[in-house]
């Protein structure tokens, strides 16, 4: 965190501070801060920023890009980021969370953003502020609200909140959920099961759950090959699923006696019913599963400050304009990455930087009154299958008949082919990606 | 059915090496050659077969980066194509087993495609590029006048004055190479420049007992440059 960020959060940034490195006239009208008189314009805009993961940091830079004139401020509830991207590696120790730890220090050095670490709690769309935990009332001119997930932990009788973060827990927020999936995982005993239950549709991270398995198979076969790894899905299709399972019949004996790696569809009842902490047990429609450690990822919303805000709809996500990410039911506010409804782009953070480059070139020609430019987005999922074995998919988007679609024929899964290459390339690939999207995003 | 074996060959060393390595990528410890070891190596190494090679070549996609039969039709890439056997068993070795780490990120590609293949594959891939004579560099210039001569000099006759011995004397009058001496004949110049300023730097260490790093130190970057340009439009014919 930067010594400004502390100081800020700690209280200990007087008004005086605040006029020297914001300028008086800012600090009159938002009662806190604005942006230096040397440095911009007496009219410049306000965008404020709530969340500053991938979607938030990616839109604050891009926006920087697209306008040297703008203020803009990060608030962020803590003071460091570690990505969902690549956690999984962190469970079977192929990472450490350090390497996945990212701060928005370079971002508010290198781009001129104010970053405020506090949590955002409400918001007054007629007067235009928002509200924090530590009582800050922040004005802005274009608001932008980028706060990830939410879980539905009443989709399943017997879970809450309280089991989610002592026994039965998801990993699909990274951090100490990602060290106790690992911690669990060391303790399956020698023949033990590992259960884990996918989320319905649409959720974060649609190949997360099916590398996960992977990679949970590919820890066995090395340190526990008699244990195994039941996948209990509502669904009868996933992302990647042919890759994915060529890869399982390649790697784990997927489809024999002797397979790491079982997947129970929807049609078979592999939907979770209930949840028994006490026992480790899921009841399904195909019967009871009893598991040495059970990854229940449950059924999800948009994150919770999005619905605090009343930006989402009956289906718990948050309707957008295709074309500029604007939220549907508030003017001049604006909701990027997993929470909004995107149509065909699946919840990724490939996803959420893509949206965030588009949205903030619309913010940026809205707030100087220039037509809108065309609006095309992008994602990529790499996943492994193991290691040294990597599946993608891919595809350009465009807004076609009022949804988001993938253009012409842009759209594509790893080919199946007898080249022992490919995947490993497809490895490569991946980590490659990751670490120069992480440097897209925070650098 | 070649293939079939292939495949399983190659799942095999995947899983061998995740079993003895902690993390992505983490680096398998090899000791540095002596020229004893490496010529005990080299010589305990099953004889290649170029058709077999060819399939590999193929399978393994090393045509995605190296051409139809070795030469690179990229600057980004390294030719192969005319390599002595020795040689480019020598680097697929010394990227399997950790020798050869540069920290460009070709280099992790190479690292990758050679853990997956067994000493076997690895012999008939260098016997398929050895079939293949060496050409000149596709986009080759002639050096200017003023840079042929001094470059030329260093070639064969070396420089006395820096303890340079001549580039030709290991690497052939014609830059063919000999062993595990590469063939510098038509050698794409960036992948030159680039090899050569890892050897100064200390990035590349493969050679054996610096054999190859010693005489880089004390040329300029013009002078490495030159030898690039005048490597790659080589003729040996």
């Amino acid at each position: 965190m930067s010594q400004f960020a502390q100081s800020l959060s700690n209280g200990k940034l007087g008004r005086r501070e605040l006029i020297k490195r914001f300028g008086i006239s800012a600090v009159a009208a938002s009662g806190l801060f604005g942006a230096s008189k040397n440095a911009y314009a007496k009219s410049a805009p306000h965008v404020v920023v709530l969340g500053g993961g991938v979607g938030g940091s990616t839109f604050a830079k891009y926006l920087r890009f697209a306008d040297s004139d703008v203020k803009i401020t990060i608030i962020e509830q803590y003071p460091e980021y570690i990505t969902c991207l690549r956690s999984n590696d962190v469970i079977v120790g192929y990472h450490t969370l350090d390497e996945l730890t990212f701060n928005l220090d370079t971002v508010q050095s290198k781009y001129q953003v104010n970053v405020i670490i506090d949590k955002a709690i409400g918001a007054d769309f007629d007067k235009k502020t928002v509200t924090t935990a530590k009582g800050q009332v922040i004005a802005y001119d274009k608001l932008v609200v980028s706060p990830g997930i939410d879980f539905k932990f009443e989709d399943y009788e017997g879970h809450s909140k309280e089991l989610a973060e002592t026994k039965i827990f998801h990993g699909y927020k990274a951090g100490p959920q990602t060290l106790a999936l690992r911690e669990q995982l060391l303790s399956v005993p020698k023949g033990g099961t590992a259960i884990i239950a996918p989320p319905q549709n649409p959720f974060r991270c649609p190949p997360g759950p099916y590398e996960r398995a992977s990679f949970f198979a590919e820890y066995f076969q090395k340190h526990n090959p008699t244990a195994k790894v039941i996948v209990l899905d509502p669904k009868d299709r996933f992302t990647k699923d042919g890759p994915f399972k060529k890869a399982w019949e390649r790697l784990y004996g997927y489809q024999t006696d002797n397979s790491l790696i079982e997947w129970v569809s929807g049609s078979d009842g592999g939907r979770v019913l209930s949840v028994d902490g006490k026992n480790n047990s899921v009841e399904t429609m195909a019967g009871t599963f009893k598991a040495d450690m059970i990854n229940l990822i449950p059924n999800q919303r948009a994150g919770k400050l999005a619905q605090i805000l009343g930006l989402t709809d009956a289906s718990g996500w948050c309707p957008i304009d295709r074309f500029t990410f604007e939220s549907s039911l508030q003017k001049e506010v604006y909701v990027l990455g997993d929470s909004t409804i995107a149509d065909a782009m699946p919840k990724s953070g490939y996803s959420a930087n893509s949206q965030a480059k588009v949205c903030a070139q619309a913010v940026a020609d809205t707030l100087r009154d220039r037509p809108l430019t065309k609006s095309v987005y992008a994602n990529v999922c790499y996943s492994l299958a193991g290691d040294n074995y990597g599946v993608s998919i891919a595809a350009i988007y465009e807004v076609r008949d009022g949804l988001i679609q993938p253009k012409g024929k842009s759209e594509g899964v790893s080919p199946i082919t007898d080249k022992p290459a490919q995947p490993i390339l497809e490895a490569v690939y991946q980590k490659n990606w990751q670490r120069e999207f992480v440097k897209d995003v925070f650098s | 059915m070649l293939k079939r074996t292939l495949l399983a060959a190659a799942l095999f060393s995947v899983s061998a090496i995740a079993i003895a390595s902690g993390g992505h990528g983490e680096k398998p410890q090899a000791n540095p050659w002596t020229h004893f070891s490496l010529d005990n190596q080299i010589r305990a190494m099953p004889s290649g077969d170029a058709t077999r090679g060819q399939d590999i070549h193929s399978q393994m996609m090393c045509n995605a980066c190296h051409g139809e039969k070795g030469e690179s039709p990229s600057r980004n890439y390294a030719s192969l194509n005319g390599q002595p056997e020795a040689y480019t068993i020598k680097m697929m070795l010394d990227y399997r087993d950790g020798r050869r780490w540069e920290n460009y990120h070709q280099a992790e590609i190479m690292v990758k495609i050679s853990q997956a293949l067994n000493d076997q594959q690895i012999a008939d891939l260098a016997s398929f590029y050895a079939q293949h004579k060496t050409q000149p560099w596709t986009y080759a210039q002639p050096l200017a006048a003023a840079e042929q001569a001094p470059t030329d000099k260093v070639v064969r006759k070396g420089d006395f004055e820096r303890m340079l011995t001549p580039c030709a004397s290991c690497h052939g009058a014609k830059g063919e190479g000999n062993g595990v001496v590469p063939a510098l004949a038509g050698q794409v110049p960036e992948y030159f420049v680039r090899t050569m300023k890892a050897y100064q730097s200390g990035e590349r260490h493969n050679d054996v007992q610096k054999g190859m790093s010693q005489f880089t130190h004390d040329l300029s970057d013009e002078e490495i440059q030159a030898l690039a340009e005048y490597y790659a439009a080589m003729d040996r014919q």
